[in-house]
């Protein structure tokens, strides 16, 4: 029998810490739907994923009754569609993207990822295509997510791509005017984009992956949050009893905080295995990976900034920040990879602002800014995630910053992303909202780049560094 | 070789030390084998039921009251050979293990009935059971076998039923395989 008290720290992290699995996903590869008629491209791509998934839906809903747990979001990743459909045009594209949308609403999933491609030393034909067509695939469909890797350690940043991107992006904003933009919340550019990532918007099923895959991402910034607020508490109360009169957090050292972390992350992520491997037995197909990221929701207990706060940060932003997610982060892996031989995807902090309403809540006091969450991502995190700017922010601006962010990722030997969702019509200091899990913010401020800058312009390749060069 | 268990054999008596050794050491004289132990203190009473293995010259009956003897005063002693207690089990043949939670406040007095003749209607089987009530009101942690059948949803309903008719109640039931994955290793903080 499993000790009583173990059983009720268990129901509390369900019931009361909002512990949940934030997204199982399955992985599906389309290489075999390669057809050189568009529309027969099309016809296999949704029929293959009808035929997949067609009762992915119904066994993560038996597993949510079985074990009691919610599974936040069911989601598909496919193949990158630009090797998918290699040799077609952009009007292909959009119909292949048309075709994942209509997939995805077959099987009652929200969202589907992997219309992307991989361009971070050259595009292919099929991958400028893919890139063209994003403002219309991606604002014309409700379901579709995609992504472009423009770097990677190995190769250095495709700075062309990076220009590219910043004109698509805003391109995909303006093209979605009438929802302020969001059909670019539905987009990630990528240093180093590991080929598991159940996490959307960049989620794929890459190369090696098999012919389908379930892959988990775990959750539990909650449940992390109220076991550092009850240790510290406890802490005190003893340095209290014990009539030292020290300060408050004296019984607490950064060493128990970070155990605490290891403490809680191990069994976050061993609820993540159970059920992804119980999913993955259901469908009869491979289990993937667990993914540790802690992802935060609007939602008021479930959030990375809350977590900060629980640690002594009380002005997310302000200094001690960087140190302090370095600690989460590291701490959080140590837990999940004793718990696991099968972790996997992004494992980062996530510090989406606009999907994080303490961190939302920091951006609007001033505390976080965008030169602080890009030094944050240097340590830990994914990435400029969810961050709302101005819709006339200049394309030579949104270049740099997506370049210092993909240099990050390329220097660290690292995953680093942004979700760059600028806002038309809207200026830094104004507010946005998409709602639900996308949540909502101040639109951030983003020092201008002068009109005459060149770095980015240069174009060309920025190369790959020195450690690169491992073999 | 240990030699197959034939007879189940429990003793209640007020807990002191050594009664464990004690009742070992009954056995021991005798050559009786205890292959499985279950041992547990519930106010101020100590429980015990040995799973032994009686050898042919041994009466059993005089072994228990033997037993029930060496236990100490106010102790008592009853048997159950193992072929009846594995014919009544009536385990289903594919059955699933559940682990039941119930917390509820401390002016719900009807909600143990409630849940156990809820189980005991479907044929879910109790394999282990804890409850304690205090001033907070009633805590409780059941394992049980279901059949693989069906039988989940249709308890689970009932389950929540329940929970919902008395404001302040909290019934679950999930898989038990949960409770040992988060609980399977038990990290132990060192000291400073």
């Amino acid at each position: 029998m499993i000790r009583t008290d173990a059983v009720f720290d268990t129901l509390r992290m369900l019931q009361e810490e909002k512990l949940d699995v934030r997204t199982a996903t399955l992985g599906i590869d389309l290489h075999d739907c390669a057809s050189r008629d568009a529309g027969t491209l099309a016809e296999r791509i949704r029929a293959k994923i009808t035929r997949v998934a067609g009762g992915f839906v119904a066994a993560t809903t038996r597993l949510e009754r079985e074990y009691g747990i919610p599974i936040v979001n069911r989601r598909i990743a496919v193949s990158p569609i630009a090797q998918v459909a290699a040799g077609h045009d952009t009007r292909a594209l959009v119909a292949v993207a048309r075709a994942l949308d209509a997939a995805a609403a077959d099987v009652g999933v929200d969202l589907i990822g992997g219309y992307g491609a991989h361009v971070q030393k050259a595009s292919t034909k099929a991958a400028e295509a893919l890139i063209e067509s994003l403002p219309e695939a991606l604002s014309t469909t409700s379901r579709v997510c995609g992504y472009v890797q423009v770097a990677s350690s190995r190769t250095g940043i495709n700075m062309d791509a990076v220009n590219l991107m910043a004109r698509t992006i805003l391109a995909i904003a303006h093209a979605d005017a009438a929802n302020e933009g969001f059909a670019a919340a539905k987009l990630v550019v990528f240093a180093n984009l590991p080929d598991d990532n159940p996490f959307m918007a960049g989620a794929t099923h890459g190369s090696g992956e098999g012919d389908a895959t379930i892959n988990i991402g775990v959750s539990g910034p909650g449940v992390v949050q109220r076991a550092l607020e009850r240790l510290v508490q406890q802490a005190d109360a003893s340095a209290a009893a014990g009539g030292g009169g020290g300060a408050p957090g004296d019984g607490a050292t950064l060493s128990d905080i970070a155990e605490e972390i290891k403490l809680t992350a191990f069994r976050i992520t061993r609820v993540g295995e159970l059920m992804g491997r119980e999913l993955a037995a259901a469908l009869h197909v491979p289990f993937g990976i667990v993914d540790l990221s802690l992802a935060p929701t609007p939602a008021v207990g479930d959030s990375i900034g809350e977590i900060l706060q629980a640690m002594g940060i009380l002005r997310i932003g302000t200094p001690g920040s960087t140190a302090a997610v370095a600690m989460l982060n590291d701490a959080v892996k140590k837990g999940g990879a004793f718990a696991s031989s099968s972790v996997g995807g992004l494992s980062g902090a996530f510090i989406p602002v606009m999907e994080d309403a303490t961190l939302a809540a920091a951006a609007e006091a001033g505390w976080l800014t965008v030169d602080k969450l890009e030094a944050m991502t240097s340590v830990c995190s994914v990435g400029l995630d969810m961050l709302p700017v101005a819709g006339d922010l200049s394309p030579t601006t949104l270049a740099g910053l997506m370049a210092d962010e993909m240099a990050i990722g390329m220097i660290n030997g690292k995953t680093t992303a942004t979700r760059i969702v600028p806002v038309p019509g809207k200026k830094a200091g104004e507010h946005v909202s998409y709602g639900g899990l996308f949540g909502a913010s101040m639109i951030m401020h983003v020092r201008e780049n002068d009109p005459n800058d060149r770095f980015a312009a240069f174009g060309g390749r920025i190369p790959a560094p020195l450690h690169a060069l491992k073999n | 070789m240990t030699a197959e268990p034939t007879h189940l054999i429990s003793v209640l008596t007020p807990d002191h030390p050594g009664i464990v050794h004690a009742l070992v050491n009954v056995l021991d004289a005798h050559g009786a084998g205890a292959d499985e132990i279950s041992q547990t203190v519930v106010a101020g009473a100590f429980t015990i039921t040995l799973v032994v293995s009686v050898p042919p010259d041994i009466e059993p009956a005089s072994l228990a009251t033997e037993l029930a003897g060496a236990a100490g005063d106010g102790a008592s002693a009853s048997l159950l050979p193992i072929a009846a207690a594995r014919a009544a089990t009536g385990s289903p043949a594919r059955a699933e293990r559940y682990l039941l939670t119930a917390i509820t406040g401390n002016d719900d007095e009807h909600a143990l009935i409630a849940i156990t003749r809820a189980v005991g209607d479907r044929r879910g089987n109790f394999v282990d059971f804890a409850s304690q009530r205090s001033e907070q009101g009633l805590r409780l942690v059941a394992e049980l076998e279901l059949a693989g059948d069906g039988g989940l949803t249709d308890l689970q309903d009932a389950l929540s039923e329940i929970a919902a008719s008395v404001p302040g109640r909290t019934v679950r039931l999930q898989h038990e395989r949960l409770f040992a994955a988060t609980s399977e290793v038990a990290f132990r903080r060192l000291g400073r």
